[in-house]
């Protein structure tokens, strides 16, 4: 039996679709849109083979009809299958009961259709192959066909209209696209009614199942995520090239033979040559399309690799700075252990040696508390309560903890200058006993870092956006060289005799827990000035 | 005649350890960081042996190294760490550095290898 040339699309088609759903099911079967998405295509699927298949049978043979029949109850159930997906797909758990009743109607339609000539009573024998005859209820099925399809389009334009998500939309533009593709399928319909042409629905249905085909792979559509290997792309398009060049050979070949009557080798030979000349810079310009457009990826796929890089940046990172924060606090603790150990292990022969024990009593004393206050330190470092905001007077805090700081500050005669805009800012909502531990650390260091007589300068401003509020706090200390100025906000890092190191390490960790943002600036010999930009939740 | 060995650490409860640990054996000059360690052995130039603390709040204990390097080539230099990283143990020993002791360090640790530096 010779194929019939007009089955091999349907069937092609078919089998397509077919493959586009099984690749869908296996990404996920548990997910109610993947098997729902399933279904509607092994729907279009059936049709189509089926249609393949009558087209290839003998009038005689009796099951033709029957075959009809099946192919007409899976065209029956496609708007079915595709308003049981739209509506899982969008989460419209409302149209459950909807669901149920199409279903219902589906087999009620598919027994009418196999049992009775109502919608489907007899047969065409069209020059491209038997084809259903339409049945006195079949404008009905029609009328019913088109409002189910009718409100699947319309479930998803009014989702689109309402859609934020920008990858949502774009999944729902694609949707939209390819269920307008099939529609120009209803064509089909068209010969039931005793009009001669060949139908062209497979072709429609071949390029709606491309373009959902093209959307999973650039725009992972319904959350597939798919790798498509360039060799793979690349083998399936030289393939193809391939195939068109053979075609064309052939084709120019049978041309020169049957109008042209000429029977020459070397002729066909030289137009074999020419165009295998263009074969390969044709073949690349595909590459290079197929690279720019498919393999390049779509600004999601571009958006999620950025996001993976970054997620490794931040792991390389936060390994980078457990590795500084071990070190640091490795010195910070075996420092002092030195001596109490060294004192442990002398002690037993020089027990009544008073120099020992009275110099290295306070040592030791001394190196307790500071491992003491390390662990302090530690605990608020590493502390992850969230802020507990209110609503707090900046600029009393901040004058508070200048009072705190008196004595210290009148000793060496620094100036204290306030800048306060007291007109736009007075309330925001802060911890108040986390931005007073903030503000303290970074004044008791300017202090510090000052000689007798130094300026030291507090001031407060709204931004030009209105949302954040800045305070600037400017010594006129030692300043900090440039080398060191990137890692003032490291744990353990410090150029004072005393202290941790951890200071402004929890300054700039409560800073940002507060969703604000802290920098410094400075010049060794003249001073440093740290900003401080908090967001404002209320404004007086 | 005692072998001369200069003690840089900026934290003091570590200086009076080494002193306690060494100052029968040797003749100790203790400094509290780079600067002061240079100048000492600008002049004392029978210092043959230097214990340089790493990590130091002013200067780090490398940069002086190479300073110690480039100005008494001929010096032997042991570095002390609270933490020791095969990164800082290879870059201490490029620039120079002949040991390394482990704060909290043993008194036969630190004899042994200075024992074995003067020699």
């Amino acid at each position: 039996m010779n194929l019939n040339p007009y089955s091999i699309g349907p069937i092609f088609s078919g089998l397509f679709i077919l493959a586009l759903g099984i690749y869908v099911l296996s990404k996920d079967k548990r997910k109610p849109a993947h098997l729902s998405f399933f279904f509607a295509l092994l729907c279009i699927s059936l049709w189509l083979s089926f249609y393949g298949v009558i087209y290839n049978l003998d009038k005689s043979i009796g099951i033709r009809e029957n075959y009809d029949r099946f192919s007409y109850c899976a065209i029956n159930f496609i708007p079915i299958a595709f308003f049981s997906h739209i509506t899982i797909w969008l989460n419209l758990k409302w149209t459950n009961t909807w669901n149920l009743l199409n279903h219902a109607y589906g087999v009620i339609i598919s027994i009418v259709i196999l049992k009775t000539n109502l919608i489907i009573s007899g047969t065409y024998n069209y020059y491209f192959g038997p084809y259903p005859k339409a049945g006195v209820l079949h404008p009905y099925f029609l009328l019913i066909f088109g409002t189910i399809l009718f409100f699947c389009v319309t479930f998803l334009f009014l989702e689109l209209k309402y859609e934020r998500n920008q990858h949502k939309s774009m999944q729902i533009k694609y949707f939209l696209f390819g269920y307008g593709l099939l529609g120009f399928a209803c064509l089909d319909f068209v010969p039931n009614y005793g009009l001669e042409f060949y139908p062209l629905g497979f072709i429609f249905s071949l390029l709606f199942a491309l373009l959902l085909s093209y959307a999973i792979i650039k725009h992972r559509l319904l959350e597939i995520k798919t790798i498509v290997s360039r060799g793979i792309v690349y083998s399936i398009l030289i393939a193809a090239v391939f195939l068109v060049y053979s075609v064309t050979v052939l084709i120019i070949e049978r041309f020169l033979q049957n109008y042209l009557g000429y029977t020459s080798l070397s002729l066909s030979v030289i137009f074999a040559f020419t165009i295998g000349l263009i074969f390969i810079p044709l073949r690349n310009k595909i590459q290079d399309y197929i690279d720019a457009t498919i393999l390049k990826g779509s600004p999601i796929r571009i958006s999620e690799e950025n996001s993976l890089l970054r997620q490794e940046i931040t792991q390389t990172e936060r390994l980078k700075s457990i590795t500084l924060f071990a070190s640091g606090m490795a010195h910070e603790i075996k420092n002092p252990l030195t001596s109490i150990k060294t004192m442990c292990t002398y002690l037993p022969q020089k027990l009544y040696d008073k120099d020992f024990i009275e110099k290295f009593i306070p040592l030791v004393n001394k190196d307790v508390d500071r491992i003491n206050e390390l662990v302090h330190d530690l605990l608020d470092y590493a502390k992850p309560s969230p802020p507990d905001k209110q609503d707090t007077d900046i600029h009393k805090l901040i004058e508070g903890i200048l009072s705190t700081l008196n004595s210290k500050i009148v000793p060496k005669k620094i100036q204290v200058h306030l800048s306060f805009d007291l007109e736009n800012i007075q309330i925001i909502q802060i911890d108040p006993k986390q931005i007073k531990q903030a503000f303290l650390n970074i004044l008791l260091n300017a202090i510090e870092s000052m000689p007798p007589e130094g300026f030291l300068k507090v001031s407060t401003n709204l931004s030009s956006d209105h949302n954040q509020l800045i305070i600037q706090i400017t010594d006129t200390g030692c300043g900090i060289a440039k080398k060191d100025l990137p890692h003032i906000f490291d744990p353990f890092f410090t150029k004072k005799e005393q202290g941790t190191g951890l200071g402004l390490s929890i300054t700039h960790g409560i800073i940002k827990e507060h969703g604000g943002k802290i920098f410094a600036e400075s010049e060794v010999g003249k001073g440093t000035t740290f900003r401080i930009e908090l967001p404002i939740k209320n404004v007086n | 005649m005692a072998h001369k060995v200069l003690i840089v650490d900026d934290e003091e409860s570590i200086r009076e350890s080494l002193k306690l640990i060494l100052s029968d054996h040797y003749e100790l000059i203790l400094t509290d960081g780079g600067e002061q360690a240079l100048d000492v052995l600008d002049h004392a130039k029978d210092v043959k042996v230097v214990l340089l603390d790493i990590k130091m709040r002013k200067v780090h204990g490398l940069d002086v190294l190479k300073e110690i390097k480039a100005k008494r080539p001929d010096v032997k230099v042991i570095m002390v760490t609270g933490y020791k990283s095969v990164e800082t143990a290879a870059e201490a020993s490029r620039l120079g550095a002949v040991g390394y002791i482990v704060k909290p360090f043993k008194p036969e640790e630190i004899l042994k290898i200075i024992k074995r530096e003067v020699k």
